[in-house]
């Protein structure tokens, strides 16, 4: 009696025992096919948020930014930009950016030389590839006074076009009248064609950029003024070097 | 004899108390699946909390995207603005300043010598030609070639390629240098 007694209560301990077994291993399994997919899942939507927050933040500064943006100042830089750099092989543009840098110095255009090669009247822009800087190169040939030649240098600086000196070869003759001549280029490029999507970011103005619009600013205040004022007047000149080509 | 044997049999009856190991075991499995159910709860509504948030900050950016479509063109004119001006920087920094060049080598050429030939390329090489009264100007000019104290733009290397008297017993001269900005 006390034997079968002993039994029954170890066979109920090892019952209890095997139910625990059991209970725990699948809490084990539970854990381990529920619990963890459901805290990966949550990891993974947690990574989802922070991305969103992300676009969330930017798309909020873009349309600060955007708002803040004024539509006619910008489409008036867009107005000297076709000055500056022009979309297309604009010839008659920098002819008369030449001239008006001979007239406003002063300096006589002995010669203009420029191959600006093949010329399409109705460039399609599409077509181009925005990221390139293309170049038209010319020879310039000019005779005047020293400060002529001081007034050209300072009025290529400030172009409304941009143009960019290579070479220079500078003489003078028994006369006293400088002989400058002058290998250059100036630049068109088509507008560049902004990748536009949920990621693209709106930078402020950069400071590189803000170089560039000091020297639009400048060229605004300069263009009129320098074509308006002729000759070696126009100069915007601090000091007057010494002329080294006076014949002692 | 008996006695002997019953004594054995309680010793070992102690070291595998079953009774023992079955309550310890009911507990730990009681105090497991109570974790168990509190942590899955919590994961549950922690995982519904966070997809509420996801789907609401989806519809937010939706709501964004759909006023910034109102602002596409002037985004894009603003972005083509900047990357004109990029451009524009591009070549402006291609750009040497002749005017301060040729100030600069004027004003290191001596009285009492005639410059009649100058040429810069575009790595700034410069060629001079120069006429001089004298041989000692020539050393006056080449010390003030090598002057760079306090100047914004640095005279290198200058070599004289020739001197040449001419019959008037005055002297011409080629040299050649390289400068650069400070």
């Amino acid at each position: 009696m006390m034997k079968q007694m002993i039994r029954k209560i170890k066979d109920k301990d090892i019952l209890a025992i095997a139910v625990c077994v059991i209970t725990i291993l699948i809490i084990i399994i539970l854990t381990k096919f529920f619990l963890t997919s459901w805290t990966n899942e949550i990891f993974q939507i947690q990574k989802k948020i922070d991305n969103e927050e992300k676009i969330k933040m930017q798309q909020l500064s873009k349309l600060t930014h955007l708002k803040s943006v004024d539509d006619e100042s910008v489409k008036k830089y867009f107005n000297d930009f076709e000055y500056i750099l022009p979309r297309q092989k604009n010839i008659s543009l920098l002819l008369s950016t030449i001239g008006g840098l001979g007239t406003a110095s002063g300096l006589s255009i002995g010669s203009i030389k420029l191959s600006p090669g093949v010329v399409y009247p109705n460039d399609d822009d599409s077509k181009k590839n925005s990221e390139v800087i293309e170049t038209i190169n010319f020879n310039l040939a000019l005779d005047g006074d020293q400060e002529q030649i001081m007034n050209f240098f300072n009025l290529v600086n400030n172009s409304k076009q941009l143009l960019n000196l290579i070479n220079i070869n500078l003489g003078v003759d028994k006369e006293n009248i400088w002989h400058l001549k002058v290998e250059a280029e100036s630049y068109f490029a088509p507008l560049p064609k902004p990748n536009i999507n949920q990621m693209t970011e709106l930078s402020v103005v950069s400071k590189n950029q803000q170089k560039a619009l000091k020297q639009i600013g400048n060229l605004r205040q300069l263009f009129n003024v320098s074509l308006l004022i002729s000759g070696s007047s126009a100069a915007v000149l601090n000091q007057e070097p010494r002329n080294p080509f006076l014949t002692y | 004899m008996e006695k002997n044997i019953n004594l054995a049999l309680e010793e070992k009856k102690k070291k595998f108390d079953l009774t023992k190991i079955s309550l310890y075991s009911q507990i730990f499995t009681f105090i497991t699946l109570v974790i168990f159910l509190i942590s899955s709860t919590v994961i549950f509504f922690y995982r519904i909390k966070v997809l509420n948030s996801l789907d609401s900050l989806k519809k937010e950016n939706e709501t964004y995207q759909l006023q910034l479509s109102n602002y596409k063109d002037k985004e894009a004119l603003y972005l083509t603005y900047l990357l004109r001006l990029d451009q524009i920087e591009k070549i402006l920094s291609l750009r040497t300043d002749y005017y301060q060049i040729i100030k600069e080598i004027f004003n290191r050429i001596p009285s009492n010598t005639s410059l009649y030939s100058l040429a810069v390329d575009k790595k700034r090489n410069i060629n001079i030609k120069i006429s001089l009264l004298d041989s000692a100007n020539l050393k006056v000019l080449i010390n003030n070639l090598n002057n760079n104290e306090n100047k914004e733009i640095v005279i290198a290397k200058p070599v004289i390629q020739s001197v040449v008297r001419k019959p008037d017993k005055t002297f011409e001269a080629a040299l050649s240098f390289s400068l650069d900005f400070k």
